[in-house]
């Protein structure tokens, strides 16, 4: 059965590179003689049509980078499938990256970069910024901040974690990025996607003298958030002792209506004052946050959370897959971002689990932390906290930490949008 | 900071100032929202009844926790219940003649693919 499963697939790859290999070398050929075909008859003139036809195929023009950039979407759409990695994510996006990768002649109104093609109008909402703020209303109306509330110590793990934010910006810059390409680099640390695609089409648009770095920054932040999983797990283990990961935090307090109900418009009023530039990002967070708690609003909650999120997200991953069209997105500061961002990465968890380290210098008894929690802060809601509740219970299957990494989680997310504001309120 | 280019030493200064921001932020927050469950009590003291005691009816005030375990317990019966309801079946397993009314379109006779398996 198996291996009458593996022919069959054998039978189907086999089968693609041919249609593949035969389409290239007919277009090749074909769009080669369509310069030299003589005109006069009837049947030279078809076969001229013919040629013309297959000239402007994907096959006639087709390149290298092309053929790597479908791969790379293939591999999103494997990841999603097969390890089940943020698939509402990598699909769209992997996707997107066939779309954006799908050859054409150029001037047609196809492409991503074609002013007036549909795509274009796609993408205008990642280009300046739209849809970011509509992920952040989603994910205002499905969080719920009790376990944030309920031990509000875990707010400042959030904020330690975006030492990734701002050393990342350093090592671009020393890279040699200009100052506004760092900070939108730098965001990635953030672990968090629609910060980074907000801030990129703010600060990396390619309209303010800076390169157009949307596409790459984007594609960074979203495969390291998928692959939270992989990347934080060696180094949880890494700076905490078996004694710490057992640590059984107090559990958490129940928190009334009010309170769920003022932290959003405390936290609004704060952190806006505080950071305007976060205004979008932060203002729609606690706005869907507010019609989630209010009690009155389920309908508009229900709607942000559920069909809005969803939509938005579909349109924000296959644009920005299709926005790393080869001749754009494979260079070789592209590379750079994606080394970057995978510091970015293992600084932010660094920066989280030793500041519960060091909290810990200062609570005594039940009031101790488990250290894990400390690599929640990255953000990267809620793949970060599930990743801590999963090693937690490694080593102790009584210890639910996941209720207890969410505050930081939670806190990471509006911390990552408050270093956005700063950023942009430096570079923009 | 004379090995650092122009760049670097304003990126050093964000870093500064970024980070100081994003923990002031948050600690404030921190700070308003440990003090605020006390400000609530404070606000919320109300002249309470006088609860006459008795000797068999004297109650203990405790913290009330929902522990992990806890919630762990009560999701489990949950499911276990709700999967149950499954599990009361007859399990009497049987096949049920099913009538088959009359028609052309599944008569044997008038099969439209005839193949010629001659």
């Amino acid at each position: 059965m198996l291996l009458s499963k593996k022919r069959t697939y054998n039978k189907l790859v086999i089968g693609f590179l041919l249609f593949f290999i035969t389409g290239f070398a007919i277009a090749q050929v074909a769009s080669t003689n369509v310069i030299t075909g003589a005109e006069g008859s009837l049947i030279q003139q078809a076969i001229d049509g013919i040629g013309i036809f297959l000239s402007y195929t994907g096959f006639a023009n087709i390149t290298f980078a092309h053929l790597i950039m479908i791969v790379v979407g293939l591999f999103f759409i494997f990841l999603a499938v097969n390890y089940d990695y943020e698939p509402l994510l990598l699909i769209p996006i992997g996707t997107g990256i066939l779309i954006g990768n799908i050859p054409f002649v150029a001037g047609n109104q196809i492409g991503i970069y074609e002013t007036g093609s549909v795509l274009n109008y796609l993408y205008f909402g990642v280009v300046k910024g739209i849809y970011p703020p509509l992920i952040f209303l989603g994910i205002g109306a499905m969080t719920d901040f009790s376990s944030l509330l309920s031990n509000p110590k875990l707010m400042l793990l959030g904020a330690a974690a975006q030492i990734g934010v701002f050393l990342t910006f350093i090592g671009a810059i020393a890279l040699g990025f200009s100052l506004q390409e760092s900070g939108a680099i730098g965001i990635i640390g953030g672990a968090d996607g629609p910060t980074a695609i907000f801030l990129s089409s703010k600060l990396a648009n390619g309209l303010n003298g800076s390169q157009n770095l949307i596409g790459p920054i984007a594609i960074a932040a979203y495969s390291y958030m998928a692959l939270v999983p992989v990347i934080q797990p060696p180094i949880m283990r890494l700076l905490t002792s078996k004694k710490e990961r057992v640590i059984k935090m107090k559990p958490p307090r129940v928190v009334s209506k009010k309170e769920k109900l003022i932290f959003p418009i405390i936290g609004l009023l704060l952190t806006t004052f505080i950071s305007p530039s976060a205004l979008p990002l932060l203002g729609m967070l606690f706005f869907g946050n507010i019609l989630k708690e209010s009690g009155h609003t389920e309908r508009l909650a229900e709607t942000a959370r559920t069909k809005l999120i969803d939509i938005v997200t579909i349109l924000l991953g296959v644009t920005v897959g299709a926005s790393t069209q080869a001749d754009v997105f494979l260079t070789v500061d592209s590379m750079k971002i994606f080394g970057l961002g995978a510091i970015s990465f293992v600084i932010a968890t660094i920066g989280g689990l030793l500041f519960a380290k060091f909290m810990n210098l200062f609570l005594k008894g039940e009031n101790k932390l488990n250290p894990l929690i400390g690599a929640a802060g990255v953000s990267a809601v809620p793949d970060s906290a599930r990743v801590v509740h999963v090693e937690g219970l490694k080593y102790d299957k009584n210890n639910y930490l996941l209720m207890h990494a969410m505050a930081p989680n939670v806190s990471g997310v509006i911390g990552s949008a408050v270093a956005a504001g700063i950023l942009l309120s430096f570079l923009g | 900071m004379m090995f650092l280019n122009a760049n670097m030493e304003e990126g050093f200064v964000i870093l500064l100032v970024g980070m100081f921001i994003v923990f002031l932020a948050l600690l404030v927050l921190f700070l308003l929202f440990t003090l605020m469950p006390k400000v609530y009590e404070a606000f919320d003291k109300k002249p309470k009844k006088q609860v006459q005691t008795t000797a068999d009816s004297t109650t203990e005030t405790t913290e009330s926790y929902t522990s992990g375990e806890q919630i762990a317990a009560v999701s489990t019966a949950v499911y276990l219940f709700l999967e149950e309801a499954h599990d009361q079946e007859n399990a009497i397993v049987t096949i049920n003649s099913v009538a088959k009314n009359y028609s052309p379109w599944s008569s044997k006779i008038y099969v439209t693919h005839r193949f010629n398996n001659k």
